[in-house]
């Protein structure tokens, strides 16, 4: 059965993948490493035979990686409490 | 200095972790089945019954729909529960405090006049794939039972179609901002009464909640009569998936302003 | 060659997939444990989330089957089919785990609009400016 090398592959892959997130130090790359993990999940499910899975895992991390962006975004905006602008 | 020693320390402390997960795990293949072996409980007991039976019961080629929506018909109900009462916390907790300040027409008017890509071509691109994205929802939804697909990646497709309308371009300025979120959360709702509708109806021809083979309508054979409840059901499930993603993306779009 | 290459598939098939996903989810716990930044928190949470559900889907694995897709006549042995029901109870995990994600970040937002920061140190008032 030579798709379990493929999967240990991919496995080893998302195992840098997450160190990569965890050792980064910019959080909006973080975030684009993160949706490459999603990426490389979804290949994971493909690749054992759970296509549905696969097309959920798919969609939903599209989606996440939006939220995340956009909460990096409303986290790093440049107003202060009182709604002002810094410089 | 100070950053460099703590992240030395995060990374002696990541290898460590592996070395120790990783010896540890070596026991483990001691009392789990081999991958891909025939004869684990897994494999053996209730799946064979619904690889035998899926299709003669309910007309569903798809058996993993079959399972979802008809004999995990529970499971489903109460997963999208789940999903509405996220949707539900998110919208209480964050529309507690007073939002950012909101713009002038004028400043609005004149920050959606500016292109986002910076050409008019990759701007107007977008227009041509929503609709697409749209029709392919609707198609995974309806041929959830013969293909691949299903209600949970049609509410994300069409939750992904109205993103991109919302966050890329710039048409319809002047609408309110609150109304849209209340109607996500509303829709959801109405999604998860739908579903919940499709249970209870069965129980006025005499037959027991969700059990879909007695459904009130018009059909040849109980087989169709559960293909019909696995497409309500769906229906139900995409409407409060989506509706839930728009309430969340609505939400925290409110308090992001993309001025800089 | 050849006998190198089945050697690694016994072991992974024996042990090995079960090894690296414990090893994903081992780092992702470390790094909700100890990442400074809390939006890098909730992005291990959900990749513990994907170590969890591939450990689930393994369970369905068999060897030689296809996509639990099937014709009405068609189903003559149940081997022949990937096991269907850990995909049904995962897909709905999966879409859960969107939900759970929402909610995190709806609460880094409300900590952000008390503290001012999302990074755990400057919260806890050790080295940080915000004490």
């Amino acid at each position: 059965m030579p798709i379990l090398i493929l999967e240990g592959i991919l496995l080893v892959a998302m195992i840098a993948i997450a160190i990569g997130i965890i050792m980064g130090r910019k959080l909006l790359s973080a975030i684009i490493i993160y949706c490459a993990f999603s990426l490389t999940a979804m290949l994971l499910y493909a690749l054992i035979g759970a296509a549905d899975v696969a097309f959920t895992e798919a969609v939903i991390g599209t989606i996440s990686t939006v939220y995340f962006i956009i909460a990096v975004k409303s986290v790093h905006n440049r107003r202060d409490k009182d709604g002002r602008k810094k410089e | 200095m100070e950053e460099r020693k703590s992240r030395r320390r995060l990374a002696a402390g990541l290898l460590l972790v592996i070395l120790l997960v990783g010896i540890g795990a070596v026991r483990v293949g001691k009392f789990l089945p081999t991958v891909g072996a025939l004869d684990t409980p897994a494999n053996t007991n209730i799946s064979q019954y619904y690889i035998s039976n899926a299709v003669a019961d309910t007309h569903a080629h798809n058996i993993v729909t079959a399972v979802l929506a008809d004999y995990r018909g529970f499971d489903t109900l109460f997963e999208t529960c789940v999903m509405l009462l996220s949707g539900v916390a998110v919208w209480t907790i964050l529309s507690a405090k007073e939002k950012v300040e909101k713009r002038t027409d004028k400043e609005m008017i004149a920050y959606y006049r500016t292109s986002i890509f910076g050409s008019m071509l990759m701007d107007g691109a977008f227009r041509i794939v929503v609709p697409i994205i749209l029709i392919y929802g609707m198609y995974v939804l309806f041929h959830g039972e013969i293909s691949l697909g299903g209600g949970f990646q049609a509410g994300a497709l069409l939750a992904c179609a109205y993103m991109l309308n919302r966050i890329v371009p710039k048409f319809d300025v002047r609408r309110k901002q609150k109304a849209r979120e209340e109607l996500g959360i509303i829709t959801a709702g109405l999604g998860a009464f739908f579903f919940a509708l499709t249970g209870v109806l069965p129980m006025f021809n005499g037959g027991r909640f969700m059990e879909l083979g007695k459904l009130p309508f018009p059909a040849a054979s109980e087989a169709e009569l559960h293909a019909d409840g696995i497409l309500m059901v769906e229906i139900g499930v995409m409407i409060c998936v989506a509706g839930v993603i728009i309430t969340i993306l609505e939400v925290v779009l409110e308090r992001t302003d993309f001025d800089d | 060659m050849t006998e190198l290459i089945d050697n690694l598939e016994y072991f992974l098939a024996d042990r090995g997939i079960y090894m690296l996903a414990l090893i994903l989810f081992g780092i992702s716990i470390y790094g909700m444990v100890c990442c400074g930044n809390l939006l890098k928190k909730l992005m291990c949470m959900n990749m513990m989330q994907v170590a969890i559900i591939f450990f689930f889907l393994t369970f369905g694995q068999k060897e030689g089957a296809t996509l639990p897709v099937a014709l009405a006549g068609q189903v003559t042995s149940p081997d022949a089919y990937i096991n269907p029901l850990p995909h049904a109870l995962m897909l709905t995990a999966i879409v859960v785990s969107l939900g759970t994600t929402g909610v995190g970040l709806a609460l880094l937002m409300r900590i952000k609009d008390i503290y001012g920061t999302i990074e755990e140190e400057e919260i806890t008032g050790k080295g940080g400016k915000l004490r």
